[in-house]
């Protein structure tokens, strides 16, 4: 069994007056990843702070039934569902703190062994979706 | 003379047994950013070069100005003081910090040119990038 999948970001921008688009600002790429692993954290959260602990201790199966055990993430994708921005960091070695509000995603690039992870206490209540990508390195 | 604009981002991941896909991981969102109230919809674009081991600010929206032009030529101000999101590429590897208020709340990181994408609605931050290598980079601030 094999694993691949796919990151695309894709942001644009442009000026325009009328029917006319002026000035166009335009920042993407997508990224294929041909193997590899991953594990997906999902869940509801209210106000208080949720602890992941270690990443690498993820209860996460892939399609075989087993375990994922991940030892050093690269790439972090992280949604809220919430209407208020809610924040993932990693609090072992402060390697990153990014936002998602609205189940809009924020994604960083991010090589670390076993990080431990935390979303911060906030405003109301929501749905959280983390994607933890392992290896590759396009 | 009026912006518009989407930032669109799609993960899907798939375990495979041959030709068939048993487990499917997807995230995705897209958002095509809006006007609030009286604010309108602000973009500014910031590119550059920078060496290994430096900290540069690129933009303090404190200062309500960025040296970034619109089509017209004005320079853009966040008349409303604030950023809804970034997306943030450099072609080395980088982090970029947004600071409000003394404090550090958004830390994402790029390399070879990934983009990195933060969703935060900040007051007033002030975005610095931390090199380890050389390398160009692209930062595009939307907001209000």
């Amino acid at each position: 069994m094999t694993l691949d999948g796919r990151v695309n970001v894709d942001v644009l921008f442009h000026d325009k007056n009328g029917t006319s688009s002026i000035k166009v600002v335009s920042l993407n790429n997508s990224v294929e990843y041909p193997d590899g692993k991953v594990a997906v954290i999902t869940g509801t959260a209210g106000t208080a702070a949720v602890n992941f602990g270690y990443v690498g201790q993820t209860t996460y199966r892939n399609a075989a039934g087993q375990a994922v055990l991940i030892d050093s993430v690269e790439r972090v994708i992280f949604t809220w569902s919430g209407d208020f921005p809610r924040a993932l960091d990693e609090y072992g070695d402060t390697q990153f703190y990014m936002q998602s509000v609205s189940g809009m995603p924020a994604v960083t690039y991010f090589p670390v062994f076993m990080p431990e992870l935390r979303m911060s206490a906030g405003v109301g209540t929501g749905t959280y979706k983390i994607i933890l990508c392992e290896k590759f390195s396009p | 003379m009026s912006i518009e604009g989407r930032i669109s981002i799609d993960v899907l991941f798939q375990d495979r047994d041959g030709t068939e896909s048993l487990k499917t991981v997807a995230l995705s969102g897209s958002e095509e950013p809006t006007a609030a109230g009286i604010y309108p919809l602000v973009i500014a674009h910031f590119t550059g070069s920078l060496g290994a081991g430096v900290t540069s600010t690129i933009f303090d929206s404190n200062n309500q100005t960025a040296t970034y032009r619109n089509a017209a030529g004005n320079l853009v101000r966040f008349s409303g003081g604030y950023v809804d999101g970034v997306a943030f590429s450099y072609s080395g590897r980088a982090t970029l910090v947004g600071n409000v208020e003394g404090n550090d709340e958004i830390q994402i990181t790029s390399r070879g040119n990934l983009v990195a994408v933060d969703q935060s609605r900040s007051f007033l931050p002030v975005f610095r990038i931390e090199t380890q290598d050389a390398g160009t980079y692209q930062l595009v601030v939307w907001g209000h």
